[in-house]
């Protein structure tokens, strides 16, 4: 394959217009990319906002009710408008059908319409934050939800548009792996991150309209007094909460799989070394997807539930812990007796398994549901979540970002300054969330925009942390944009990575292969010597 | 992949639908519980999935995603009320 | 081959997701009706019985109305396909015909969702029964009608030889869509008609 005077793909077709209306599922991931990193950012100056208002604990820079809309508006950012498409949509997008030797996937259009239905739902929501804010948190519990008087009809709409993209491209993505694989590859043969996406679209396109219904039914008691969760009628809150978390536990493993997807990549081919027990990881993945959906209670043990479901669902959360286990040995296996490559990708990797088993282990910890009375509610579960959405998921999408960086653009960023900031944000998340372990430990509650004066030490650490991770995220923002526009040629595979994805130029054309490729080996076809 | 249904064949299920809607109709005045009526419509939903909907002859592909769906619906119902009838 | 293979898949992909759309509020009518069971009995008494048995038995026929439409494509006679499509229509349509003119009749007596329910019986759980009446009729008739505007838009093709012998899957998979309306409903019957204890 020839690589010298191909157009890629960020130039054929030319002009705004065959941007905006593009087919190409890799333009599109590049739309979605854009989209969903200015939500990290707005999400990120919330948060930013948020950690300095606590640094004193009569909290002289917001007063309460702006507090209550700051913590809401930073989980709704970062929830449905950042973590929600980030990795499948933005890379899953480009990465799929060239991982699987297909000139684009099984929709072209219907991916159009999802990513323009995206911003539909996004401009909804931001409409909402702007015009009287959201203050009952991204749960959006009732009854507040359905009487406080903010924009929680509109944040509700705007959330459902979101929702609706959501399964728009885990259709997409199912129907493609189902049907556009290249002939002679079977589903053994396929990479670990393709599976990964399997895996978070079944979720999506199952656990998403139990999502949209939930706040269908909240918007309009809002707005017109439906009244379904209304003790005045009869109506019981608690309901409320099965529906929204039928779909918003799923909705974390839509968070992670994607990003241990990534890890997967990036461990083989840093190792160069083929995964240990790959159908162990393909179990695993398809378990995480299916067994998180019988898991959803446990955010609700001190809400009211019977002592039955209690028990059940705290025994089923247990289950789940052991797949993602699972992947973790796996991972180390692969790495051991391997012969590893240091750069900024398997930096994070590295992070990420660290910060994951942490946030993992705090997991079995809160599923425990005699431990759980004494944390719900309070900085021990923020911290548990932030470990593993922040410590996985952010992580494993600067993994993904740093890995497939020089494919998607064809250009190598700045080594030096990757590695630099890759330092600060690991530090900088340790110290942001490990205190707040301590401080749920200790009583403080979640939520609170004052606290008694106690606390105030693990808050300022924790304030220092997340300037230090804000500060690392803006250098590698600019350090990838100057590589952008300045880095020097990447070449095709510079990683020597045997997956499929590498063996196009980098930036691949529009239309992915002249021809169907004929790989006859595997995506991890790596020699015992580890060389590639 | 078996053959389509026959003509036959799909005037026989509409029958039975019928029938079943008779005896829905005919449980529910004799007094028959909840139980019975949702097993009977069940039973309905069955034939027309399987006949109608050709299920019988689907790729197994399909035949998961309406399993899989089915099986989930049944997992939200339960799981609430789980919660609010045994507390 | 594969055509055929990725739009099927997608179809069933949909309809998935659509019964889990309902899946909430059929949990949501179990657990009320644990809760509230006298009420919720006494609001299936209320129900019109005949306009739900009636109702039943039309879209019953539709769904065997657009399985012979198939039927008939698959054996070469699309007039007679198009006759069995038209009858799913006028079919569908007195189903939505009946459904309108019944909540007109309990809008009268002040049977109304929500918390501005002003209806003859009272009591916790009557308003929430007539709530979850209105939200998974008026949700599944919703459905009734994306269900028709896609028959007749296989009407057309079918018409206009579009969708033949060789080819008819998207006579399939709208036939598919709409036997899902139709399996909901078989559900909604006794939930909202027969299940009177």
């Amino acid at each position: 394959m020839s690589l010298r005077g191909i157009a890629s793909f960020w130039s054929q077709p030319h002009g705004l217009r065959a941007w905006l209306a593009t087919h190409d599922h890799k333009r599109i991931g590049m739309l979605y990319l854009g989209t969903v990193l200015a939500f990290l950012l707005l999400g990120g100056v919330f948060a930013l906002v948020l950690r300095l208002s606590l640094v004193s604990p009569d909290n002289a820079l917001v007063d309460a009710h702006s507090y209550d809309e700051l913590f809401t508006h930073h989980g709704i950012v970062m929830v449905w408008l950042f973590m929600i498409p980030s990795i499948p949509s933005a890379l899953g997008n480009f990465l799929v059908p060239l991982m699987i030797g297909a000139r684009d996937v099984a929709f072209p259009r219907i991916n159009l319409a999802s990513y323009w239905v995206f911003v539909l739902g996004a401009i909804v929501v931001l409409a909402a934050l702007i015009a009287g804010g959201v203050d009952t948190g991204w749960t959006f519990y009732a009854p507040y939800s359905t009487t406080t008087r903010t924009a929680t009809t509109l944040a509700a709409v705007g959330v459902f548009v979101t929702g609706v993209s959501s399964i728009l491209t885990g259709l997409n993505f199912i129907a493609t792996i189902h049907t556009m694989r290249v002939k002679g590859m079977r589903w053994r043969d396929l990479p670990l991150f393709v599976w990964a996406i399997y895996g978070t679209s079944i979720i999506l396109v199952l656990a998403t309209p139990v999502l949209g219904l939930a706040l269908l039914l909240v918007g309009a008691d809002h707005a017109w007094g439906l009244g379904l969760f209304d003790p005045a009628t009869g109506g019981d809150p608690v309901l409320f909460e099965h529906l929204f978390w039928f779909y918003s536990h799923p909705a974390v493993y839509i968070m992670i799989l994607p990003a241990m997807g990534v890890v997967s990549e990036v461990v083989a081919t840093f190792s160069h070394r083929r995964p240990s027990w790959y159908g162990a990881i393909v179990a695993a993945t398809i378990g995480i997807a299916l067994v998180g959906f019988l898991t959803w209670g446990h955010h609700m043990f001190v809400a009211g539930m019977s002592t039955f479901d209690v028990g059940m669902f705290g025994a089923l959360s247990m289950l789940v812990a052991i797949f993602s286990a699972i992947k973790v040995f796996t991972w180390t296996a692969t790495m051991y007796g391997g012969s590893i490559t240091i750069a900024t990708p398997i930096l994070y990797v590295f992070t990420f398994i660290f910060l994951f088993v942490f946030g993992g282990m705090s997991g079995v910890a809160v599923a425990t549901s005699s431990l759980d009375v004494h944390w719900h509610d309070t900085y021990f579960v923020v911290a548990h979540f932030h470990f593993i959405m922040v410590g996985g998921t952010m992580t494993g999408f600067l993994a993904a970002l740093h890995y497939w960086f020089p494919k998607i653009t064809g250009k190598m960023y700045s080594e030096a300054w990757a590695k630099l900031a890759c330092a600060a944000v690991s530090v900088g998340f340790v110290l942001t969330f490990t205190p707040q372990f301590l401080l749920g430990n200790a009583g403080m509650p979640r939520r609170y925009a004052t606290y008694p004066p106690q606390y105030q030490a693990l808050h300022i650490v924790s304030t220092v942390g997340a300037c230090l991770l804000a500060l690392g995220m803006l250098v590698t923002l600019g350090y990838l944009v100057v590589a952008v526009a300045r880095g020097r040629a990447a070449g095709p595979n510079p990683w020597r990575s045997r997956s499929f994805e590498w063996r196009s130029p980098s930036p691949p054309p529009p239309h992915n292969f002249d021809d169907p490729p004929v790989w006859t080996d595997g995506p991890y076809d790596y020699d015992e010597r580890g060389a590639a | 992949m078996r053959d389509s249904p026959s003509g036959s064949s799909l005037v026989l299920t509409f029958l039975a639908l019928l029938v079943l809607v008779g005896v829905s109709w005919g449980a529910a005045a004799l007094g028959a519980g909840t139980g019975v009526a949702l097993a009977i419509a069940a039973v309905k939903a069955g034939l027309i999935a399987l006949v109608f909907m050709e299920l019988y002859r689907a790729d197994a592909v399909d035949r998961i995603i309406a399993a899989v769906a089915v099986l989930f619906v049944v997992l939200l119902c339960a799981g609430a009320l789980a919660d609010v009838a045994l507390r | 081959m594969n055509d055929d293979r990725r739009y099927r898949i997608a179809v069933w992909i949909v309809i998935a997701s659509e019964a889990l759309l309902f899946a909430g509020l059929f949990a949501l009518y179990a657990s009320y009706r644990s809760e509230h069971a006298a009420a919720f009995e006494a609001g299936v008494r209320a129900d019109i019985q005949w306009i739900g048995g009636v109702n039943t038995l039309l879209l019953l026929a539709s769904s065997f109305a657009i399985a012979w439409a198939i039927h008939q494509v698959r054996g070469g006679r699309p007039r007679a396909a198009t006759w069995s499509l038209a009858a799913v229509i006028a079919l569908g349509l007195g189903f939505l015909g009946l459904k309108l003119f019944e909540w007109s009749e309990h809008i009268a007596d002040g049977i109304v969702p929500g918390i501005a329910y002003a209806g003859p019986d009272r009591g916790p759980g009557t308003s929430l029964f007539f709530t979850l009446y209105y939200g998974m009729t008026g949700l599944h008739a919703v459905h009734v009608v994306a269900g028709l505007l896609l028959v007749a838009w296989v009407l057309v093709r079918v018409r206009r030889g579009r969708i033949d012998r060789e080819r008819h899957l998207a006579l399939e998979l709208v036939a598919l869509y709409w036997h899902f309306v139709d399996a909901i409903w078989v559900f909604l019957w006794p939930m909202f008609y027969l299940m009177h204890g």
